[in-house]
């Protein structure tokens, strides 16, 4: 017993730890010095010969390099020399560990939940919990004894959905049993007072929703408060399990954490907070600029109370030389490689200067093949294209970072409605890409909301535009399949004392809407005439789908020009 | 496929089924491969699909050589992606190449999955070896726990989807080179705790071999057990010189052979009910009992069986005797010849495969053996191993062979395409053979030096054949001014360890007894790997090279007389098989 505490503490000290100085982050390497986890996925060799095909060119190491290890040599100095220190996810590890490179970092990524079937399967499953074990312990033990491994991500982008996990929950015998206990308790045992919020189906008790049949949200009803806490055990068990099966074959490796896909839930985020030692999250830039919607980071650095990684961001240019067509889906893309270099600059200064963010992965190393991946996805992604010349502006600007010195620097203050509503040009405002967001951002009375507010004006009107997160497959809380209007995101607003009360997916007062995930509407309200210097004062009180979040805003504002 | 449906096939090829067969026959006859035999005098037998002859030249291993991602700079190898910008045009050269070359089908461990990808038109039949006993270790592990059989049919049911439907598929090879060696697999097995079922088979067959007498057992064993009930705890036995328990570990490996027979054929029929089963590849070896064993689960026995001698020649029994223990025709599924002179840098460093000065020297050689085996008439294909050169200072095992038709840097052997492209397959298989045996011999004069081997002896027109069903050696005569030669060429492996102390005693090891007409036999025991071969009678010279392949050359005083009949008898050791030759031979005055 002696030993192995001796050990385990020895072990300690070799690997990598965290550090908080002076308000700022740090990952701290074996040998005790300070550092920022600045990486790049997919360090890969790409297609091999037996796959290769001509008519569908992607990157394939074997045409550039007589061999694998001529391939990782090139790679590893390369990436050092543009100023790279981290090998990140979906990297070929094996090939890259060959190559002498003493301060390189490795942060491998397990797949452990998905390739089980959790968090949708049942967790509280022995064969899944095996399952998980042996994925996880297949993949560590080869790399027990290299130093340079910082931890491991359990997942990537794991669907958190929370309808459609609350539906995968009566699946599993373990769960089902569970969750009604969970209601159980939460509704005092009342089945009355349960079918308030809930509709069953199939079930008249709890004994018997203990074996058979759900339930699904009532409109009206407030069901989807009981659904959160669910969620937050689902997510305790899934982090617990992760946590405690990483530790178990490497307990000098830190956890990770799951890769959120640029979208969070707060429970999940919670959770994960007691279990991970940083907290990772993909971070599709919410604009071309390669600017982030503003209460993500902050407010799941709160929710968590851990360090951050971002562990994919990305940028995209029209100019590319692989040919990417950037048009299957909704990675941020501007026209030169110019263009490209300044906003992936703008995005790592931005992450390098927050304070709790102690590493940024860009993602990914080579560009999509020329006509995409097997899902579809083809963007210029790449440092470097599909016959491996490196976009050299790309590589110029990573390698212009001084890494350690820049996550010392302050982040500057991004301004607000405070210092005065900026003036709206006419022709831009359905575009919210182009609105002036910074000035025009309105700081919320919470801390939690998942939702920007921005607020402009034009002389004949103003303009309120709510920014704001939503479930994905959201139509499964309810029992016939479809959402109720009732059930609609809502936005009530009291402007200059004018009151809405807006169904955000219907209103007519919408002169732009997008509903996804990701969901924005930009309002026109209270047509008249202003000018600068007017005071106009503004209530907001955003309601999401299903009742699921809020969001608050008040406060008096001048109009400026 | 069925024996019983080859069997109704071979009548459709030769004429005598109904005119129309059921649809349903027709299209089954469309997609497979099965084995027929010829109408001709000798019932050739040959592989058909569609009613079409099919004689398989094979090449193993064509692959796209080392993996991009381990390719070692330091040991190069054959890697297509230094010649190929991509597989697709490596397949279309290659499979393009193989048709030019003469080869018309993909021996083991081909890369099939890239041709069927891209040169679907290729139309190169392949064949798959599936290792199915590997799944447990066999035939080491228990191969009588239930657990062997569910592993091998699990197997089986992850391995067979893929190519069941698949009509380019000849067939499976169930493993290659097993371990079928006597002595261990009966002291693995005898050393199993009693309730392992596999000891409790071989205290059955014990049992049963000595009709429930532990009394008989003792004279051919030695054992502290008082009876079949110890013997089943004991965990070690070993055989007592002069007994007769050699047949007994015979039984054994029958037993052996049967259950691991039986249960691939099983496992692979669930799955697959139609394509060739074609047996699990000899290592250059075999032991008759397990050959024998293996007949009523095979379609096509197989055998690995490089050249006897570097001019390409190949020995009498072993194909034969093959051919008649299994009932079955005869696949070879590797063979090799190697040159000194390459352009790999192949050291050829090991032993165990031919290796002849030149590539003139090699192709002349290749050329002669394929010619040979074409020309038996149980012969349905044989595969050359392998496409290209090993690596130039060897495989992981060490193996450092100039085997490739190509070498590492994908540059062709011309001499060795010249070879296979001159080989005259119809005409070979066309051609009336197998006169059969003579009346009697006569005795053709000795090489220069006869006693260095048997590589220089006159061998076709030396060859005495024998009187046994099953031989395991081949006999040659030569004769020169002062002496008879005779040349004994065996096949055996020596089970040392089932004596103690780990060695075949004197008194046990194999023995040859010469007799020429009237006068007094000789004796001949065998020497072995560290001793001298020991005469009978002091005036008979002696050499022997041993090994798995034994040679043993007897020198006698030549008779006197023009004619003299020869009676021989070779036993391996422990009296496990017996060879027997009766023969008139006519000397040369």
């Amino acid at each position: 017993m002696i030993a192995t505490l001796c050990a385990a503490a020895l072990a300690g000290t070799t690997r990598f730890s965290l550090v908080r100085e002076a308000g700022r982050d740090w990952l701290v390497t074996p040998g005790g010095r300070k550092t920022f986890s600045f990486g790049v996925c997919c360090v890969g060799h790409g297609q091999d010969f037996p796959d290769y095909d001509p008519a569908k060119p992607g990157y394939a190491g074997f045409r550039y390099y007589p061999s694998g290890s001529a391939w990782a040599q090139d790679a590893v100095d390369r990436l050092q020399k543009w100023g790279f220190n981290t090998i990140g996810a979906w990297s070929d590890t094996d090939l890259l560990r060959k190559p002498a490179a003493p301060n390189l970092l490795f942060t491998p990524i397990l797949h452990m939940g998905s390739a089980a079937g959790a968090p949708w399967r049942d967790m509280w499953d022995p064969e899944i919990v095996a399952l998980m074990d042996k994925i996880a312990k297949d993949q560590i033990v080869p790399l027990q004894k290299e130093k340079r491994v910082v931890g491991y991500f359990s997942d990537n982008e794991m669907g958190w959905w929370n309808a459609a996990m609350f539906e995968w929950s009566w699946k599993g015998p373990y769960s089902r049993v569970r969750l009604t206990d969970l209601l159980r308790r939460r509704y005092r045992g009342s089945w009355a007072a349960l079918t308030k919020d809930f509709v069953p189906s199939e079930a008249t008790s709890f004994a018997g929703l203990a074996k058979k049949g759900r339930v699904f949200l009532r409109p009206g009803g407030n069901g989807v408060e009981a659904v959160h806490a669910w969620m937050e055990v689902l997510a305790e068990r899934y982090y617990f399990l992760c946590r405690s099966i990483i530790k178990k074959y490497d307990p000098g490796a830190l956890y990770l954490g799951d890769r959120y896909i640029s979208n969070f839930y707060p429970e999940v985020a919670k959770a994960a907070g007691k279990y991970v030692d940083i907290l990772s999250t993909n971070l599709n830039a919410d604009w071309p600029d390669g600017s982030f919607a503003r209460f993500y980071l902050p407010n799941l650095e709160r929710l968590c109370g851990k360090p951050m990684m971002i562990t994919e961001y990305y940028e995209c240019a029209r100019d590319g030389r692989s040919g990417n067509r950037n048009d299957s889906s909704g990675f941020p893309v501007v026209d030169t490689q110019a263009e490209r270099a300044t906003a992936f600059l703008a995005q790592t200064r931005t992450l390098l200067e927050t304070p709790y963010v102690v590493g940024a992965h860009w993602f990914q190393y080579y560009d999509e093949p020329k006509f995409g991946r097997d899902d579809g996805e083809n963007y210029n992604m790449g440092l470097v294209d599909i016959d491996n010349r490196p976009y050299e502006e790309m590589t110029k600007a990573s390698a212009s970072l001084d890494l350690v010195r820049k996550h010392q620097r302050p982040l500057p203050a991004l301004g607000d409605v405070r210092q005065g509503v900026p003036p709206l040009a006419e022709r831009d405002l359905k575009d919210l890409a182009k609105w002036p967001r910074n000035r025009a951002y309105v700081p919320p009375t919470g801390l939690d909301e998942r939702a920007d507010l921005y607020f402009g004006w034009t002389p004949s009107g103003l303009y309120v535009t709510v920014y704001w997160n939503e479930d994905r497959f959201p139509e499964a809380y309810y029992k016939d399949g479809k959402i109720p209007a009732s059930e609609h995101a809502r936005l009530k607003l009291t402007v200059n004392g004018k009151s809405f009360n807006l169904d955000l997916e219907t209103t007519p007062l919408a002169i732009h809407r997008t509903l996804d995930t990701r969901c924005w509407a930009i309002l026109k309200l209270a047509p008249g005439v202003y000018r600068a210097g007017q005071a106009v004062s503004l209530d907001a009180n955003l309601i999401t789908r299903s009742h699921a979040y809020r969001a608050h805003w008040h406060g008096k504002y001048t109009l400026s020009s | 496929m069925t024996m019983l449906s080859m069997v109704a096939f071979a009548a459709l090829i030769t004429g005598t089924m109904p005119s129309s067969p059921p649809p349903q026959a027709r299209q089954k006859v469309s997609m497979e491969f099965y084995v027929v035999q010829g109408p001709d005098a000798q019932k050739r037998y040959s592989f058909a699909k569609n009613g079409k002859p099919f004689w398989s030249w094979g090449v193993d291993c064509v692959t796209t050589g080392a993996a991009w991602e381990s390719y070692d700079t330091g040991n190069r190898a054959y890697a297509a992606f230094h010649h190929f910008s991509n597989c697709q045009a490596w397949a279309e050269d290659t499979a393009a190449k193989l048709r030019a070359w003469g080869f018309n089908s993909l021996g083991g461990w081909s890369d099939f999955d890239l041709f069927k990808r891209y040169t679907p038109d290729s139309r190169l039949p392949y064949f798959e070896v599936l290792h199915l006993g590997s799944y447990d270790n066999a035939p080491w592990n228990d191969m009588f726990d239930p657990t062997f059989k569910e592993a091998i049919e699990s197997a089986a049911k992850s391995l067979l989807p893929k190519f069941v439907d698949d009509p380019m598929l000849v067939g499976y090879f169930t493993d290659n080179e097993l371990g079928w060696w006597g002595d261990s697999l009966f002291k693995s097995y005898f050393a199993m705790p009693s309730s392992a079922p596999g000891k409790v088979r071989l205290v059955r067959m014990l049992r049963s071999h000595y009709d429930d007498d532990f009394g008989r057992l003792r004279r051919d064993w030695e054992t502290d057990a008082a009876g079949f009930d110890e013997l089943a705890k004991a965990r070690d036995i070993t055989l007592r010189p002069g007994g007769e328990g050699a047949q007994a570990v015979n039984e054994w490996l029958r037993v052996l052979g049967e259950r691991y027979y039986s249960v691939v054929y099983d496992a692979i029929r669930r799955y697959d009910a139609h394509h060739l089963i074609l047996g699990d590849r000899y290592i250059q070896y075999y032991n008759i009992e397990i050959a024998k064993s293996s007949a009523p689960y095979i379609d096509v026995a197989s055998t690995n069986l490089g050249a006897d001698w570097t001019d390409g020649a190949i020995s009498h029994f072993f194909l034969d005797t093959l051919h008649k223990a299994t009932k079955r025709p005869v696949i070879i599924t590797e063979f090799y010849m190697c040159a000194t002179e390459n352009r790999s840098g192949n050291k050829n460093s090991s032993d165990g495969f031919p290796v002849v000065a030149t590539q003139a020297e090699r192709a002349a050689a290749f050329g002669r053996y394929v010619r040979h085996v074409a020309s038996l008439p149980y012969v349905v294909g044989a595969h050359w191993f392998q496409f290209t050169d090993e690596p130039e200072k060897g495989r992981g095992d060490g193996e450092d062979y100039n085997m490739g038709l190509v070498d590492i840097f994908g540059k062709p052997y011309q001499g060795m395409i010249r070879a296979s492209q001159s080989i005259d397959f119809e005409g070979i298989r066309r051609a009336a053979s197998n006169p059969g045996a003579p009346a009697k011999v006569s005795v053709p004069k000795a090489p220069a030096e006869p006693m260095a081997g048997l590589k220089a002896w006159p061998r076709d027109a030396g060859f005495l054949p024998p009187d046994s069903p099953f031989p395991t050696a081949d006999l040659y005569v030569a004769a020169d001014g002062d002496y008879l030669y005779l040349g004994l060429y065996s096949m055996e492996y020596m089970d040392e360890s089932l004596y103690a102390g780990g060695k075949v005693p004197e008194s046990e090891r194999s023995r040859w007894v010469i007799q020429l007409g009237d006068a007094a036999p000789i004796e001949i025991r065998f020497g072995g790997k560290d001793r001298p071969p020991i005469p009978s009678n002091a005036s008979v010279g002696l050499h022997e090279i041993p090994g798995l392949r034994n040679t043993l050359i007897a020198r006698i005083p030549r008779p006197a007389g023009t004619e003299v009949v020869l009676h021989s008898r070779f036993e391996t050791h422990s009296r496990g098989e017996f060879v027997s030759w009766r023969m008139p031979l006519e000397l040369e005055k």
